[in-house]
């Protein structure tokens, strides 16, 4: 799982973030963190 | 939120008459006669123009930086 | 049967029609809204979207966008049987869209649509689809194809289809007293008064409200219609030009008598 820092919008996978309690950013320590959208090509009906 | 592509009622295409009608009102034409000139006839149409909000510009303020 | 036209372009057909019976011309009315087949943008792959709106938000505004539609070079799915309009070439038109505002709040247009066919290209290219902030993206792929407007309204070839009935109105000339009451009264200004003369301007305009009848002090005035006469209007999305919208209806609505001609011959064979 993928995460995209706010701050320096470097990603992190959600295996680096397990070592330490409490989320932060492994390049910049910046506590807010975004999903990365999934690579998956989504299908939408045009309804 | 942004505008409508087509009237709600009769579904005739409006979306691509929003940015006109937007900055001539804006420089202080009579929307009556803006929305004659654009070709805009039945009220149904006419309410979806002269209503609309433009809430998208606020909400781009509050989207995730990327 | 009589036909003139009175207001003809790509865009409007307005007709008055006379001796038609009122079942046929609602049959092409309703035709012309449901069956006529045309473009539009039915399935949309998304590769990205950091916009402001949903990816269903956004592939709903696609599927709404009129496009110029070809219906002599595509068939419906169910002609080839086709089960994923992605993959059958002579069924859909794959148009895409791939947008960055760099560095300023960029609306995103209909124009910015680039279609594998230059034939099927939006009605219109000031559209706005979405709206990006700085930094957002949108990368798209949307796949267009023939449908009626039974299945979903996108696909309806007009925005307007109607008909109403042609008004008559008589003055009775013996109670006329040229009041001019019945001038005020019309929200259509259909009558005008000079001297002792009452004038009808175009009857087509009338919309049958009767406003006249009511304000008539002396009930001189009667309001009905012709019979077997009416005034008919289409308005065009754009899709397709409003001769083109009627011949295809009628073919359709021939088409379906002759099926179900043939299948009650057969069953009383």
């Amino acid at each position: 799982m993928k995460y995209r820092c706010g701050r320096c919008g470097g990603i992190i996978d959600s295996k680096d973030l397990e070592i330490l309690p409490g989320i932060r950013c492994s390049y910049c320590g910046y506590r807010v963190l975004y999903k990365v959208r999934s690579p998956t090509i989504k299908r939408v009906k045009a309804i | 939120m942004i505008i409508p592509v087509r009237c709600f009622t009769c579904g005739a295409l409006i979306g691509d008459k929003w940015e006109e009608f937007k900055k001539r009102i804006a420089q202080g034409e009579p929307p009556s006669k803006v929305l004659d000139e654009l070709g805009i006839k039945r009220y149904c149409c006419r309410r979806m123009l002269l209503s609309h909000i433009d809430l998208i510009y606020d909400v781009l303020n509050f989207t995730r930086p990327s | 049967m009589e036909v003139s036209i009175l207001e003809y372009s790509d865009k409007y057909l307005k007709a008055l029609v006379r001796n038609v019976p009122l079942p046929l011309i609602n049959a092409l009315r309703r035709t012309i809204i449901a069956e006529v087949p045309t473009m539009a943008i039915d399935e949309v792959l998304f590769i990205d979207n950091t916009s402001a709106l949903y990816d269903e938000i956004i592939a709903h505004r696609l599927g709404l966008i009129p496009l110029k539609t070809d219906l002599d070079r595509y068939k419906m799915p169910e002609e080839v049987g086709c089960k994923d309009i992605t993959q059958c070439r002579e069924v859909a038109v794959r148009l895409i869209l791939d947008v960055e505002a760099k560095d300023d709040i960029r609306v995103v247009y209909s124009g910015d649509l680039k279609s594998e066919d230059p034939e099927i290209t939006p009605v219109s290219d000031k559209i706005p689809i979405v709206i990006l902030s700085k930094g957002q993206k949108i990368a798209l792929e949307a796949y267009a194809r023939l449908g009626r407007g039974r299945e979903h309204i996108k696909w309806s070839p007009v925005s307007v289809s109607v008909f109403k009935y042609l008004p008559k109105i008589e003055v009775n000339l013996e109670l006329c007293t040229y009041c001019g009451e019945c001038v005020k009264a019309c929200p259509r200004k259909i009558f005008s008064i000079e001297g002792d003369n009452i004038k009808i301007g175009n009857i087509i305009n009338c919309i049958l409200c009767r406003a006249c009848e009511e304000a008539c002090p002396t009930k001189a005035i009667t309001v009905s219609w012709e019979s077997d006469s009416f005034v008919f209007y289409i308005e065009s999305t754009g899709a397709l030009p409003s001769k083109r919208i009627i011949v295809e209806a009628f073919k359709i609505l021939k088409n379906k008598l002759l099926q179900l001609q043939k299948k009650v011959m057969e069953a009383t064979k």
